[in-house]
């Protein structure tokens, strides 16, 4: 009898994985109080993690599973299969960290941000899963404006996360606009809006159809706060609480980058647009690494500093997607697992002291040893340390660029690793080496498990970074697996 | 035991030991009796590794294997099992020697202090025993990252910019040019893998190739090559125990390690394609040595002087490893004085920044100024450093003229008598700066300081001073089966080698003539000093207004912290004045432990309320008011501290 239901769920998992949260995300709002529905909202996290780990395993096995038909046109490939899961474990992590600081905006706004996280995985996820491009937009929009609405529920304390929020709101609409305008163009040039006739279709009008899909990356990357379209990151996450953090800082940029990943292996495959794609998402990534490593030299806050290696990360990304290979696509999926410890390590880091300014970290280590070891470990990855996954998803990327003959993406992640020297020193050498100035702010008794989420993820990128084979194997069978299984 | 399992203990153990240490900071006695044995532990692994390579045993341990085809991989080879014994038996003295240091200068947390040179010990032997180059590049950024913590020690305003600049350089040169050359060389070779007679061979050409060396010679900053050598006059701000660690037992040794390493098993010996970058890196390596003893020289503070000391041996290991890669028969040559420069280098930096921390530690002295006659009053110590000295500066019979013996003999017969001669010109420039203060400590006036001891030190402070100091006649006394082990272990892909390991350095020419003029260079300057005056003078200035004067008395030393026992020790300082400027160096007794406390109700009480959270700043307030009430009659010790008033 289980097993007949676990079969019934494993046939449906891509649907629940989309539909587990938004149910969840009411039942969140009808809960009412803070806690209770803050352990709903991990009950159902949990469930979807665990459907989409399942899931994901099974896609990538040598029998790869049947999806039942559901009437809803969802598109299973290897890149949504393995990014699907890791938003659905990072939105996990991201509940379980976001309970210290739920309450931070008024225990009445503690069910509206676990709801809008809720709505904003769900709306990553299905974009992973949808099957043609106006679905993609529209999943795309529901995620980004729950984040806009967490973002602004939390403006309690100060106006600057407002601010942040109505820059996200008004550069998400320009974005969207573009994507919906670029998703137009691209349908009209290839005779079909569905994402997987993309790579086979005959395209009528090469350059309309590449216009199409610059402008839907471009839409995508003002979302992922990708530079020069980053102007909310710093505005939102600067002077952010702890659920904002996570929500935005990892959980929001992370599906963008995912989602532009996996329109971007569509698009790039397609022998009319790929050149034009490749060189647009180079330079995009080029000038991403760049700025993002500037300003996070440059930065006195935290929340700033994680945001812009985020910058940065997200440029190594699409230079990995810009390959247009298997072995790019790999990389970039290493670098969205990578991205996603890193950043679950730092904000969780911060967010255990509320620690903001890089001067409130300034003896952190004999305050909070143990946040302090999570922001070293994100420190270290960011920096691409030896035996971290930052290390790994680094190298791969260097592998096949070099394999491509782009020895100038190469130079590239080098000047990503060197600034992360800067930064991540910067951070050690305040956390371990200066004295106090300040008391710990953080949650006591039994709320200081809310950290387990970020030291889990410290270890988990340090376990990848040493025995990375499983992971490796994933993201190759994903990369590989642009086909499709079911709809 | 096994190989494999000396191997993971040799890897393993000052890991433990660090933990350990860190886990167990009280009583000082078993933290100090855990970093000392486990010390022991690593060097009887490291010894029994240099067995079994001598019968030819083989080992590889894999911990890792984080990129395809690509291991964390540890392996034996004569050239690590013979740099691993050496560093790790200096290793045994270092621990002694550290644990009398952070006993006798009371300093602020011991136990981390210890465990990170525990790792960075850890951190140098795994670049040793690396089997590829990925795992040389995870061993020498975890060595970078253990030492940080030691340059910064302090925590001071000084030591945060050292350690930043530290952490800075090590990394960023490590990132931004030798992961390049190594990313570029898996795509060249496919692997990155050791091998005999070089990675590269035959894969590439002159412009790849002289591109590859000059990233990789720069990439390992540790070397200290100019202007990669930022680091090393950094480091310079830490405490006495991690100045040894880093400038002669881990960090500038490893860099040295690493270069031979690269050289030997990249490049392989020879390798002609890259002739024309390694001769312009020996130029600069050559210029680097006689600008670094001159900047010596120059330097005042003892530390200061010895890091660009250390700084210019470092170099002539480098130079001996880019003189391998000159077409030619004496490639060897080049090789082996690389490698013996690099032993002579740990051996002689170790005695000589462990008898300096031993001064410091008994006398508060850091300044060149101030060693005059102190040989006088610690003749152990001193004798040591002495030694060491004359090892350093390449006079013979000590371990560093051998090293500089073949390196001169490799320059010249590689054709490159220029090299030689730059060699020949730091080593006199290192007599310079090392002969004078070695003698006028020696020999000049006794100061009229009385110390506690006869020797000035403890037993934990003197001996491995003393024992440090004859492992270079024993070393000497070993050079000829050291040089059949490494060169076995360079020459195994073939090569020219063979042809060397038969042919035996020229004993005469230019090496002859410059170790005769050092020679007499020193006992012309000490007849010509000490027959014009009676203190030996050289170029060592006298300290303007220094006037000491002694303090001794009992002193009885409690703990106030509820619960604790109360302890009777002895306490023994100097006050001195300089100009309008008061100092006031305490020295705590032997036999304790812990920062000592005052009684209740002086003034120093409310500083002491909890030990860990003590500050300095305290520490001094507490002394200075002290000073300012007139108190000479040492109702306690209270820290062990210097401390300057207006």
């Amino acid at each position: 009898m289980n097993g007949a239901y676990l079969d019934l769920v494993r046939a449906h998992a891509p649907l629940l994985m989309i539909v587990a949260p938004l149910v969840g995300a009411a039942l969140t709002l009808v809960s009412g109080l803070a806690r209770l529905s803050w352990v709903v909202a991990c009950i159902v996290g949990g469930v979807a993690a665990v459907i989409g780990i399942d899931f994901a395993l099974a896609v990538f096995s040598a029998a790869p599973p049947a999806i039942a038909e559901v009437g809803v046109a969802i598109y299973v490939d290897g890149i949504g299969a393995f990014a699907g899961a890791l938003m659905a474990l990072t939105l996990t992590f991201v509940l379980v960290a976001a309970g210290a600081t739920l309450k931070e905006a008024g225990a009445s706004a503690a069910p509206f941000n676990v709801a809008l996280l809720l709505c904003a995985a769900a709306g990553w996820i299905g974009a992973l899963m949808a099957r043609d491009l106006a679905a993609v937009f529209v999943a795309v929009e529901t995620a980004w404006l729950a984040a806009v609405g967490l973002t602004a529920v939390n403006a309690v304390q100060a106006r600057a996360p407002l601010n942040g929020a109505l820059r996200m709101l008004s550069l998400g609409g320009v974005g969207a606009a573009l994507m919906l305008l670029g998703i137009g163009l691209l349908g009209r040039a290839a005779g079909s809006f569905e994402i997987d006739a993309l790579p086979l279709a005959h395209i009528s009008m090469p350059s309309v159809a590449g216009a199409g899909a610059a402008l839907v990356l471009l839409g995508l990357a003002v979302k992922a706060g990708v530079a020069p379209l980053h102007a909310w990151s710093a505005a939102a996450l600067g002077r952010s609480s702890g659920v904002v953090s996570f929500g935005v800082g990892v959980l929001a940029v992370l599906g963008a980058l995912s989602v532009m990943t996996r329109v971007s292996a569509y698009t790039i495959t397609a022998p009319e647009l790929g050149a034009a794609i490749s060189a647009a998402l180079a330079g995009l990534g080029a000038v991403s690494v760049i700025v993002g490593s500037v300003q996070a030299v440059g930065s006195t806050n935290l929340l700033r500093l994680a945001a812009y290696a985020g910058v940065s990360q997200a440029g190594c990304v699409l230079l990995s997607v810009a390959l247009g290979s298997p072995a790019g696509f790999a990389a970039a999926l290493m670098q969205l697992v990578a991205f996603a410890a890193a950043g679950l390590a730092l904000y969780g880091g911060a967010a255990a002291g509320r620690v903001q300014a890089l001067d409130r970290l300034d003896g952190y280590a004999q305050r909070a040893p143990l946040a302090s070891a999570a922001i070293t470990a994100g420190a270290l990855s960011l920096m691409g340390a030896p035996l971290t996954i930052g290390f790994l998803g680094r190298w791969r990327l260097v592998e096949a660029g070099v394999g491509a003959g782009w020895w100038w993406a190469a130079g590239l992640v080098i000047i990503a690793s060197l600034s992360g020297v800067f930064y991540g020193g910067r951070l050690i050498e305040r956390m371990y080496f200066r004295r106090a100035n300040a008391a710990y702010e953080g949650e006591g008794g039994l709320w200081r498990a809310a950290l387990a989420p970020a030291l889990l993820a410290a270890i988990v990128g340090i376990a990848i970074g040493v025995a990375p084979n499983a992971l490796l194997r994933a993201a190759a069978a994903a990369s590989q697996l642009l086909t499709g299984l079911a709809t | 035991m096994t190989p494999e399992f000396a191997l993971y203990a040799v890897l393993g153990a000052p890991v433990l030991q660090a933990l350990l240490v860190m886990l167990v900071p009280k009583p000082p006695g078993l933290r100090d009796l855990i970093h000392i044995g486990f010390s022991l532990l690593g060097a009887i692994a490291a010894a029994y590794l240099v067995s079994a390579v001598a019968h030819h045993e083989t080992a590889r341990i894999v911990l890792a294997q984080p990129l395809p085809n690509v291991d964390l991989a540890f392996t034996i080879d004569p050239l690590g099992a013979m740099m691993a014994a050496v560093l790790n038996g200096l290793g045994v003295l270092h621990a002694v020697h550290a644990a009398g240091v952070a006993r006798a200068k009371q300093e602020r947390a011991p136990a981390r202090l210890l465990a990170f040179i525990a790792l960075a010990m850890a951190g140098v032997t795994a670049v040793a025993f690396s089997a590829n180059l990925f795992s040389l590049f995870v061993a020498y950024q975890a060595l970078a990252l253990a030492a940080f913590p030691l340059v910064a020690h302090r925590g001071d305003e000084e030591a945060r910019p050292a350690a930043r600049a530290f952490l800075a350089t090590l990394l960023a040169s490590s990132i931004g040019l030798f992961l390049p050359a190594m990313i570029w060389t898996y795509a060249i070779a496919g692997a990155l893998d050791f091998r005999a007679g070089g990675m590269l061979a035959g894969r590439v050409d002159a412009l790849t190739a002289n591109i590859l060396l000059v990233l990789y010679v720069m990439g390992i900053a540790m070397a200290a090559i100019p202007p990669m050598h930022r680091w090393l006059p950094a480091s310079s701000n830490g405490p006495f125990p991690a100045l040894v660690a880093i400038q002669a037992l881990a960090v500038l040794p490893a860099g040295g390690i690493g270069v031979l390493k690269v050289v030997t098993f990249v490049f392989g010996p020879g390798m002609g394609e890259a002739a024309l970058a390694s001769q312009l890196l020996i130029v600069l390596v050559g210029i680097g040595m006689i600008v670094a003893a001159l900047i010596a020289l120059s330097k005042q503070d003892i530390r200061e002087r010895l890091a660009y000391s250390c700084m210019a041996q470092s170099l002539a290991a480098v130079m001996g490893a880019l003189l391998s890669l000159q077409p030619g028969s004496f490639a060897a040559a080049g090789l082996f004085a690389a490698a013996l420069q690099i032993l002579a280098l740990a051996c002689a930096a170790a005695t000589l920044l462990m008898a300096a921390g031993t001064t410091a530690a008994i006398t508060g002295r850091t300044t060149v100024a101030d060693y005059a006659g102190l040989g006088r009053v610690m003749p152990w110590t001193f004798a040591g450093f002495a030694i060491a000295s004359a090892s350093m500066i390449g006079m013979p019979p000590f371990a560093g003229a051998w090293a500089k013996l073949w390196l001169i003999t490799a320059a010249a017969g590689s054709g490159l008598v220029w090299a030689a001669g730059l060699a020949a010109a730091a080593a006199i420039l290192t007599f310079t700066h090392l002969g004078p203060l070695a003698a006028n400590a020696l020999a000049a006036r006794a100061p009229t300081d009385a110390f506690k001891r006869p020797d000035g030190a403890s037993i934990l402070l003197a001996a491995p001073v003393i024992l440090g100091s004859g492992g270079y006649i024993v070393f000497a006394r070993a050079g000829r089966s050291a040089r059949g082990l490494l060169v076995a272990d360079l020459d195994r892909g073939g090569g020219p080698m063979s042809e060397q390991r038969k042919t035996p350095p020229p004993r005469s020419g230019v090496t002859g003539v410059l170790f005769v003029f050092c020679l007499a260079a020193l006992i012309a300057g000490l007849a010509f000093d000490l027959a014009g005056g009676v203190r030996v003078r050289f170029w060592i200035g006298d300290q303007p207004g220094g006037r000491r004067c002694r303090w001794r008395g009992p002193s009885f030393c409690s703990w106030c912290l509820p619960g604790r026992p109360r302890a009777l020790c002895w306490g023994d300082g100097i006050e001195s004045q300089k100009g309008r400027r008061w100092k006031l160096t305490l020295n705590p007794g032997f036999g304790a432990d812990h920062r000592r406390v005052a009684d209740p109700g002086d003034a120093a009480h409310g500083a002491f309320a909890d030990d860990r959270c003590v500050s300095a700043r305290g520490v001094l307030a507490a002394a200075r008011s002290r000073v300012r009430r007139g108190w000479r009659d040492g109702a306690d010790g209270t820290a062990g501290r210097s401390v300057q008033t207006r």
